[in-house]
């Protein structure tokens, strides 16, 4: 009785733990791919246009809120010592290092992980999977690979995309309605923003493309029961891929800054 | 016809799922040339039999035997090579969803021949119009009916011209014109480019017409096999009982 709750948190670790063992082995045997011909390049800018130029508007939207409403908070707050200058690069610096890669990776999270958890799902419980492996055609190297290859590139050009925005509309609504002092704005973004700030930005942004594309296409590719199952895996897709990549947001930012 | 050499052999296969013993000591010879029906009732594992011997299901122990090699001890490479003697016929066709029918067929031509366009275009065409879908190469999948995908799922299983066909259920959920409609084209595909197939099927009807050799798995194992004829006169309450179809007799059905 007394050794029950350790026994569900064993069970609970372990199947954790072989599930993170998957999803490892899956996205190394769709790496294995990359130096064995064929290579597939359509396959790859299909996948290139789907995860990125499909989700500028949601990235664009994302972004330009996000830096009008940190512009708004923080000038509220600034305004009480008399540091409304620093609102710019209070928000680029937010922007690049942390908001733009996490809120893009989390919208395309929803968009994209979530497609792709149902397209495999649904390819494997209608025996699509199974007819390629007939025909001698390897899955992982057909489906999965241009995925996950396509959001680690794609990623970074979104987070471009959102910083710039935010950086964009933090300065319609600071200097445009604020009314804080567009030279002073721009200077102190310029005086502070260094270029390490955006790139580790970037590099983060890769590493949630990896995350959110590889946890998709396994829980895709794994699916089974049905439309149901289907269901299932394109939920936990995004749950596990928005978790993981929040996770991996702090152990990035401990080791790079 | 029984009697020629046999292209894939089942020995003693056993397999569980989970807690379910599926298949218990299969043993099934497909004789080369002929089609083979495997008859038994839905859920009975006669599916799993088919995956395994195109090596989609490894057996938890025994052998599946195609032209002289075990199947089941192959590396990824081997099997691949293996399977180019195959093509199957899914249950629900398995057409890829995203791609056009033309597409579809032409996928194992793009994949495994340095064909040129214009000869890949004419096979697609000429094994469309073999399964009696001339000109349909634009439509998508979704817009097809349950007969017509069985057929252009059929046209690119015999697109590479398999030495082997399998078929998973191809007359389940069909209406009884389009049921014959099929099973005519499995005879006139089997007698026109001499291939083997082996056809899972409840259709009792159909397998009398189309087998040259039926099986029969029940409990997961095949208790009956041989010539149409030789399972019509089998004495086995077993197998008369499917075969006549009533839900009283050593089968329990509920």
């Amino acid at each position: 009785m007394l050794t029950r709750p350790f026994e569900i948190i064993g069970r609970k670790t372990m199947s954790s733990l072989s599930e993170a063992g998957e999803i490892i082995l899956l996205l190394f045997q769709a790496l294995l791919w990359l130096i064995r011909p064929p290579w597939r390049p359509r396959l790859l800018f299909k996948q290139m246009e789907f995860v990125g130029n499909k989700s500028i508007n949601v990235v664009v939207l994302t972004g330009a809120f996000t830096g009008g409403v940190f512009a708004l908070q923080s000038y509220h707050g600034f305004s009480l010592f008399g540091a409304e200058s620093l609102v710019g690069s209070t928000v680029a610096l937010a922007l690049t290092r942390e908001l733009g890669p996490v809120l893009t990776s989390l919208m395309v999270t929803g968009r994209a992980g979530s497609a792709m958890a149902a397209e495999l799902g649904t390819m494997r419980v209608t025996e699509q999977i199974d007819a390629m492996y007939v025909m001698a055609v390897n899955p992982i190297q057909y489906l999965i690979l241009p995925r996950v290859i396509a959001a680690v590139i794609m990623l970074p050009i979104l987070t471009v995309v959102a910083d710039f925005v935010g950086i964009v509309g933090s300065y319609i609504v600071g200097v445009g309605i604020l009314g804080i002092d567009e030279g002073i704005f721009t200077a102190k973004i310029l005086e502070y923003l260094e270029f390490n700030d955006i790139g580790m930005g970037l590099i983060k942004a890769g590493v949630f493309g990896l995350i959110l594309s590889i946890v998709g296409c396994y829980k895709g590719f794994y699916t089974y029961g049905g439309a149901e199952g289907v269901g299932r895996a394109t939920t936990q897709a995004v749950v596990m891929a928005s978790v993981m990549i929040l996770a991996a947001d702090y152990v990035l930012t401990a080791i790079m800054f | 016809m029984t009697a020629s050499q046999p292209i894939i052999q089942l020995k003693d296969i056993n397999k569980s799922f989970r807690t379910q013993h599926v298949l218990r000591g299969v043993n099934l010879d497909v004789p080369k040339g002929c089609t083979t029906v495997i008859i038994g009732r839905s859920g009975g594992g006669k599916s799993v039999i088919l995956k395994h011997m195109i090596g989609l299901i490894k057996p938890d122990s025994g052998q599946v035997i195609v032209a002289g090699d075990d199947i089941s001890q192959m590396d990824d490479r081997q099997l691949n090579k293996a399977r180019r003697r195959f093509g199957m016929l899914f249950q629900d066709a398995a057409l890829f969803d995203s791609m056009n029918v033309f597409e579809n067929v032409a996928f194992p031509l793009r994949e495994h021949t340095k064909l040129s366009r214009a000869e890949i275009a004419d096979i697609v065409a000429e094994k469309l119009a073999q399964v009696g879908l001339p000109g349909v190469e634009k439509k998508i999948p979704s817009e097809l009916s349950g007969g017509m995908r069985k057929r252009v799922g059929l046209a690119r299983a015999i697109a590479l011209e398999p030495e082997i066909i399998l078929y998973d259920e191809p007359t389940t959920g069909l209406d009884p014109l389009m049921t014959d409609a099929i099973n005519r084209l499995i005879a006139d595909t089997q007698e026109r480019l001499g291939i083997t197939s082996v056809v899972i099927s409840h259709d009792i009807e159909g397998a009398f017409k189309i087998a040259h050799k039926i099986s029969m798995l029940y409990e997961g194992k095949i208790i009956a096999g041989g010539t149409p004829d030789e399972i019509r006169n089998c004495d086995d309450p077993v197998v008369q009982q499917f075969l006549t179809g009533r839900a009283e007799g050593p089968i329990h059905v509920l």
